[in-house]
């Protein structure tokens, strides 16, 4: 009796191997480039098949490899390419193709095409597919892009993998304040939320990749592009900047001054039925470069400097807001949700037309900067 | 030297009342707050926390002066011999299904997480087994175990806020109170069951070595709870925001899978967590096979409640897999909270309370 009671107990012991994945017949998908190549419409009401029409999609998947790194190899990207209509079929044509079953737990790099964040529909197809599934990598970076075949191209120079090349320009967002990077959470948080995201735009320059200007979505849809010049003064009033230059006017001389922190304090007042955001900036951060001997190392220099900066930082937040009130007219300085925080009252007040009380809304600056360090000539 | 007197030491009760409440709740409960009272789930999980409280003062003043009792003989003896046993049949049925959703919900998370071709009935049958196995040993086995498991999950707890707590958007917390207060009131019914596992300790006073230590040492473990619960909570808000956590199925998982350690040395700690998180669920499982074999065996005068917790899981079994769909089974659950619930959480503690009194003032 024992005995045949162990006997049972063994195929439950055993049902560890049900799952067992061998490593060599997992293909580690590194990073999915989607973008929009047709626009083939055919919704017939009731069809027996809805498999392989309107294949409007192209999607790319980025595999390393793993037999061409060992042998030290140069290209060892693999690109695997098919058109599908949605993401799940195009799972569905690589298995047709490809021996080895994709892995989705390592993918870094999410390359979205611009004809893709045209098309709003197919754009919540591809990123729900990505929320539901609950192994990807949620922490991968978001990028979009004008041309993504062109883009995929590139071998670069300095890195074996093109993904890798891509995620360490866009960690470099923290030494550079004209840029922005966007993780998964981030974007699919914001687009979720209040259908506002922005993803930085990589292009292809020769046998490189550039950032260049961020796409604004809105509703999911892309609507415009906001230039690299705008993104500091975004950085600053949303507080997400960590470090980067500002090059401005001294005696008739363009110098640089590196910013090393940087804090924004908001207050909001109604005036007459229109917001009043009171934004006061401190900011510290050392002079680059000054000019030629001359001496610097005097506090009424200094102190100098620190007005003109704080002048001209002013009057570039000025123009910053003036931007995205006018030129653009939503509210990507995520001003809505600080007032939800901060001012609930005028919140609801205004939680309606939003876009209208953005608009409309005045801003007043005030810039403290500091010049803590000059430098090692005097 | 600790005797072998199926007894439990205060500190063994109070990790009991501590780790079975923590099972599958704590993956849904941000979403769940987040959805119903936005920002102020923190605020609904202290008022829970204080409900819960009382009524373990009320379940704690009618154990000591019946602790020889178990909770059926206390029913029979306030309300009489038929009546206690009908008042006494919907906290075992409550028992069963509990631990068959729990069962369930436990094969479906780790199916979608961890075990992706394994059929659901062979997740859900070991851990069944295993948890029959330990439950049949008695209430100081258990105790036992709990004792071991509880120092395992007390540092990876401490070890995932460390990893949290810098990197998240704590204004995302703000506005503090900005609800309607009917629904704020409302929704202290969700933290209030998000700690439901704490009314074993009706069960637990014939097994307590020190009955007038009792009360103590569960208010202690449910503020511990109420802590961690409020910890998971803001790392989520702070982490998603109130408008995308109230999106996702389980909050906590993603919040776990978005981790990104500093220095990126270590990735993908989910999996760790969740083995971990499996030691939770059967520290639950464990408790609930344990109370319902006590409630059934008194019910039917069965001395050994080995057979009785034997008996029913062919009943748990073929329960857990009749809701079709991961939706039917929540909302099963839901409907579970909402009839059975009530009464063994919230009527059943008062009315004893009350009637014990009016027995008091008699006698």
């Amino acid at each position: 009796m024992k005995r045949f009671i162990i006997l049972l107990l063994v195929p439950l012991i055993l049902m560890g191997c049900w799952d067992k994945t061998e490593i060599e017949d997992i293909m580690f998908i590194y990073s999915i480039a989607v973008d929009k190549v047709e626009d083939k419409q055919n919704d017939a009401p009731q069809k027996p098949f809805y498999e392989f029409q309107n294949q409007n999609l192209e999607v790319t998947f980025l595999v390393p490899n793993p037999a061409k790194i060992q042998g030290g190899e140069s290209d060892v990207l693999e690109e695997i390419t098919v058109k599908t209509q949605s993401l799940p079929e195009a799972i569905g044509m690589i298995r047709k193709k490809q021996n080895r079953e994709p892995f989705f737990g390592h993918e870094k790099l999410l390359i979205l095409g611009e004809k893709l964040l045209k098309d709003d529909k197919s754009l919540k197809c591809v990123l729900d597919w990505i929320d539901r599934d609950p192994k990807k990598n949620r922490s991968a970076f978001v990028v979009a892009t004008k041309n993504v075949s062109d883009l995929i191209k590139v071998s670069p120079r300095l890195e074996k993998l093109l993904p890798s090349y891509v995620i360490g320009i866009l960690k470099n967002e923290a030494k550079v304040a004209t840029m922005v990077s966007v993780s998964l959470n981030e974007f699919l948080g914001g687009i979720k939320s209040s259908g506002m995201a922005m993803l930085p735009i990589i292009n292809r320059q020769k046998d490189e990749i550039v950032v260049k200007n961020v796409a604004l979505i809105k509703d999911s849809k892309y609507v415009g592009e906001l230039d690299d010049r705008y993104i500091r003064g975004y950085s600053i009033i949303s507080n997400k900047l960590h470090e980067g230059k500002k090059l401005f006017m001294f005696k008739r001389e363009v110098l640089s001054y590196n910013i090393t922190s940087s804090e924004a304090k908001i207050k909001l007042d109604e005036e007459n039925g229109r917001l009043v955001f009171n934004v006061d900036v401190e900011m510290e951060g050392d002079v680059e470069d000054y000019i030629m001997n001359e001496d610097i190392l005097k506090s009424d220099i200094i102190k100098e400097l620190q007005e003109n900066i704080s002048k001209q930082f002013e009057i570039e937040l000025k123009e910053v807001v003036r931007h995205f009130q006018q030129d653009i007219g939503y509210d990507y300085l995520n001003l809505k949700s600080w007032t939800k925080k901060h001012k609930y009252d005028l919140f609801k007040k205004y939680e309606k037309n939003w876009d209208e009380a953005f608009r409309n809304a005045k801003f007043n600056f005030k810039v403290k900067s500091f010049i803590r360090r000059v430098g090692v000539i005097r | 030297m600790v005797p072998n007197d199926d007894k439990i030491s205060t500190f063994q009760l109070g990790l009991i009342i501590y780790l079975t409440p923590i099972g599958v709740g704590i993956f849904t409960l941000p979403a769940t707050l987040a959805k119903d009272v936005e920002t102020n789930g923190w605020i609904i999980l202290i008022l829970g926390g204080l409900l819960c409280m009382l009524i373990i003062y009320f379940i704690c003043d009618v154990g000591k002066k019946y602790s020889s009792l178990g909770l059926v003989e206390t029913l029979k003896l306030l309300f009489g011999k038929f009546l206690g046993s009908v008042l006494a049949f919907p906290v075992f049925v409550y028992y069963v299904i509990f631990t068959a959703m729990e069962v369930r919900i436990f094969g479906e998370t780790t199916k979608m997480y961890l075990l992706f071709k394994t059929p659901l009935e062979y997740i859900m049958v070991p851990i069944l087994i295993l948890a029959i196995i330990l439950a049949r040993n008695g209430i100081e086995a258990i105790a036992r175990f709990f004792e071991a498991a509880f120092y395992l999950v007390a540092f990876t707890l401490l070890l995932v806020i460390l990893i949290y707590l810098p990197k998240s958007d704590y204004s995302n917390l703000l506005p503090i109170l900005r609800v309607d207060p009917l629904k704020l009131l409302k929704s202290v019914s969700d933290s209030l069951f998000s700690l439901s596992g704490f009314e074993v300790l009706f069960l637990l006073f014939p097994f307590i070595r020190r009955p007038e230590k009792a009360l103590k040492g569960s208010l202690i473990a449910i503020s511990f709870i109420v802590v961690l619960y409020i910890i998971v909570f803001v790392q989520c808000i702070a982490r998603f925001g109130v408008d995308y956590t109230s999106t996702l199925l389980y909050p906590t998982l993603s919040l776990i899978k978005a981790s990104d350690v500093p220095g990126a040395f270590i990735e993908g700690i989910e999996g760790l967590l969740f083995s971990l998180w499996i030691v939770l669920i059967f520290t639950t499982i464990v408790m609930l096979i344990f109370a319902y074999s006590i409630v059934g065996s008194n019910l039917i005068k069965q001395k050994e409640i080995k057979h009785t917790a034997i008996l029913f899981l062919p009943i748990i079994y073929v329960l857990s897999l009749i809701p079709d769909s991961i939706a039917e089974t929540f909302e099963l659950t839901d409907k579970l909270v909402m009839v059975l619930g009530y009464y063994t959480i919230i009527a059943l503690p008062i009315l004893m309370f009350i009637a014990s009194k009016v027995k008091g003032a008699r006698g």
